[in-house]
């Protein structure tokens, strides 16, 4: 391989790992193409190393980049159709499979044309009947006006900084500006007081897909996209039987791409719920990196467990444990005799800090509205 | 001043002389930071010896190493410089008794460098007699974004503006580790700054050559049972895997206690230097260990 093909393998690299849904800059394209030339290409270990070190940002993506590596860097010349390397554990397959799609796909999907759209969005009084409307019972048309409804819930949303505010009425001096004022006019000025302004929360969003759960999925997942857009650090995560992190998806500009994106990467959609198993995955996977004292955890679910509610009150106490708050929404509450006795909705109920409906579009916004009331009352210590 | 290696084989060189046990891929990351200049950002879990790198590379490249600490609220004050104000308001009144009235010339008296409080980043751009020093930003996702932005600043220029003083600007840029332990995700800007090399837990053999390189007169056989029965218990389902760091501090621990063969008893008394989390070591019950115990054993015979 000679200096000038390898560039133009590590740029077909590139190619390869952005249609795969990494970010990847020019400016780091040319730093790895830096990086194969100090390194040399005398060791294949080596070259995969530098490349990786300077194009990989992520963990999770590692597996990934190890898969488009082989398949690019390592097929012979000029041969048409890169063999996909032997799926190993199940990390490489998922690996190889992205791989496939981003070797097969050159342009995203097409998401639905702005007019048919826009033509679907009503008049103010038929959004106002409409916010009291059960997701389950909308048509399409109504379902895609109610977007705009859930848009507009994640207004509510006010995300506190956690900075210094100078304070009226008392707190820590501040001698910073004290010390400013004093070698401005040294014959003496006001005593100025400082204090923190607020703590930040991270919101960690996990959604139910399993079967009986799909209009009120589709409208939490619209609003997670919303809230995403005022808030980058949101968490958004899917389960049924298994759990998969869909917060990657969430940067998209409009929903309708974001959740046609969601809904190719989620595999048991409209499957059985098994709340405990997705609630321990979440903890041994993630839990160091998105939970703690200022993660607000809500939970989309009815509340119907497939497995073992034992392990499930067993789970739920230590996400619990693990977090600020734990908050329910369950679209089950429209109904006005709800009562969560199953053994599984019990545990869930009895661990939880709030429970909160969400069968229409009117209760999601009350759901923002109380999340934004946590935030401020954090901010308030 | 040791020069800078200038093959892959001389870093992996150099940190084994430093008694650091790398991979060649981490080796190729170091390698790739000091010969392209750029900030190395490594990532892991706790314990697998990432601040242990930048402490060895300090001291085998012969450079002061400068540590900033990241925390929850770090600000510039505390991570680049702060003027002495208590010292600068007594300095007005001391210029106020003997009756100096100017303001230019106080304010000039005022912001006088030797009111300047530095802090570790405006350290690190300082010229030392040594070279360029190697600066740790250590656990940089403990600290807030605002000052990730900042720190993004400082990474790409090198060069810091104090209002009242003027732009300082390293002469030759420091050798810059970060870590962090992924209790977040950093700003892509950030990393993209950077080089990344996640270090993960080590496998059997290069783990014994840690605690081999680190442990000096060992028992090997010891040595040997503890690395086969750790490397078991990080592929159970825990909420804090033990990292290197834990078998060191087991293996001194047994070796403390007179052990020289693993059982149920001694490590039920000593699980507390491999598991730091109750749940963990609540659903270790005496029969568990034992399993534990006979299937590192097993590895350990298959292995020979």
């Amino acid at each position: 391989m000679t200096q000038n093909s390898l560039s133009g393998r590590v740029v077909e690299l590139v190619d390869t790992l952005r249609r795969g849904g990494m970010v990847v800059g020019s400016g780091e394209a040319l730093l790895a193409v830096t990086a194969v030339e100090a390194v040399g290409i005398e060791r294949i270990g080596d070259l995969r190393a530098a490349l990786a070190a300077t194009l990989v940002r992520r963990f999770s993506d590692r597996p990934f980049f190890d898969a488009a590596f082989a398949s690019v860097m390592l097929a012979p010349p000029d041969s048409g159709a890169p063999e996909v390397p032997v799926p190993g554990p199940r990390a490489r397959s998922k690996a190889n499979l992205r791989l496939q799609s981003a070797r097969a796909s050159e342009s995203p999907p097409a998401g639905p044309e702005p007019q048919a759209q826009a033509a679907q969005v009503r008049a103010a009084t038929d959004l106002e009947r409409l916010s009291f409307r059960d997701f389950e019972q909308m048509t399409a048309g109504e379902a895609l006006a109610a977007g705009e409804l859930v848009r507009a819930a994640a207004g509510w949303w006010r995300r506190p900084v956690r900075r210094w505010q100078s304070s009226a009425v008392g707190g820590t001096l501040d001698v910073r500006r004290l010390a400013r004022d004093l070698a401005r006019r040294p014959d003496g000025g006001v005593v100025h007081w400082r204090r923190r302004r607020a703590v930040r929360l991270k919101l960690v969003f996990l959604c139910d897909v399993s079967g009986s759960m799909h209009a009120y999925a589709r409208a939490f997942l619209q609003l997670a996209h919303a809230l995403a857009a005022r808030d980058p650090t949101l968490e958004l995560y899917a389960f049924a039987t298994r759990l998969t992190r869909l917060t990657p998806y969430l940067r998209y500009p409009t929903s309708d791409e974001s959740l046609a994106r969601m809904g190719a990467a989620v595999v048991d959609w409209d499957s059985g719920t098994k709340i405990g198993a997705a609630f321990e995955e979440l903890m041994r996977t993630d839990g160091q990196r998105i939970l703690g004292a200022r993660s607000l955890v809500v939970l989309l679910s009815d509340g119907l467990e497939r497995g073992d509610p034992g392990r499930l009150r067993e789970a739920a106490g230590r996400l619990r444990r693990r977090c600020r708050d734990l908050i329910w929404v369950n679209p089950l509450l429209r109904y006005d005799q709800y009562e969560p006795s199953a053994r599984g909705a019990a545990a869930l109920a009895d661990t939880v800090a709030a429970i909160r409906p969400a069968h229409d579009p009117a209760s999601l916004v009350e759901l923002v509205r109380s999340l934004a009331a946590i935030a401020a009352r954090s901010g308030a210590r | 001043m040791t020069p800078l290696p200038s093959t892959v084989e001389a870093t992996l060189g150099l940190l084994t002389a430093g008694q650091y046990v790398a991979t060649r891929e981490l080796a190729v990351a170091v390698f790739l930071a000091l010969k392209l200049g750029r900030p190395l950002l490594l990532e892991g879990e706790a314990g697998v010896g990432k601040t242990e790198i930048a402490k060895t590379l300090a001291s085998a490249l012969g450079r002061d190493l400068i540590r900033l600490q990241c925390y929850e609220g770090v600000d510039a004050a505390s991570a680049l410089y702060e003027w002495d104000y208590l010292r600068q308001i007594l300095e007005i009144r001391i210029a106020e008794a003997a009756g100096e009235r100017s303001r230019e010339a106080l304010g000039r008296s005022v912001f006088d460098p030797r009111f300047l409080l530095k802090r570790p980043l405006l350290q690190a751009l300082e010229p030392r007699p040594g070279g360029p020093p190697v600066l740790l930003i250590d656990e940089v996702d403990r600290a807030d974004e605002p000052f990730e932005a900042f720190l993004l600043e400082v990474l790409s220029d090198f060069q810091v503006t104090v209002p009242e003083l003027g732009t300082i600007r390293a002469a030759e840029p420091p050798i810059v580790i970060l870590t962090s332990n992924r209790t977040r995700d950093l700003h892509d800007a950030l990393k993209r700054r950077c080089l990344y090399h996640w270090v993960g837990y080590p496998d059997s053999a290069t783990e014994m050559a840690i605690l081999r390189a680190r442990l000096p007169g060992l028992s090997e056989r010891l040595a040997l049972q503890v690395v086969a029965f750790v490397q078991r218990l990080r592929s159970e389902d825990l909420q804090k895997a033990p990292g290197v760091a834990e078998s060191l501090d087991w293996m001194r621990a047994l070796t403390a206690l007179g052990a020289d063969e693993l059982s149920v008893p001694v490590t039920t008394l000593t699980l507390g230097a491999l598991l730091k989390n109750r749940e963990d070591i609540a659903h270790r019950d005496e029969a568990g260990l034992q399993r534990l115990l006979d299937e590192s054993r097993e590895t350990l015979l298959a292995a020979g």
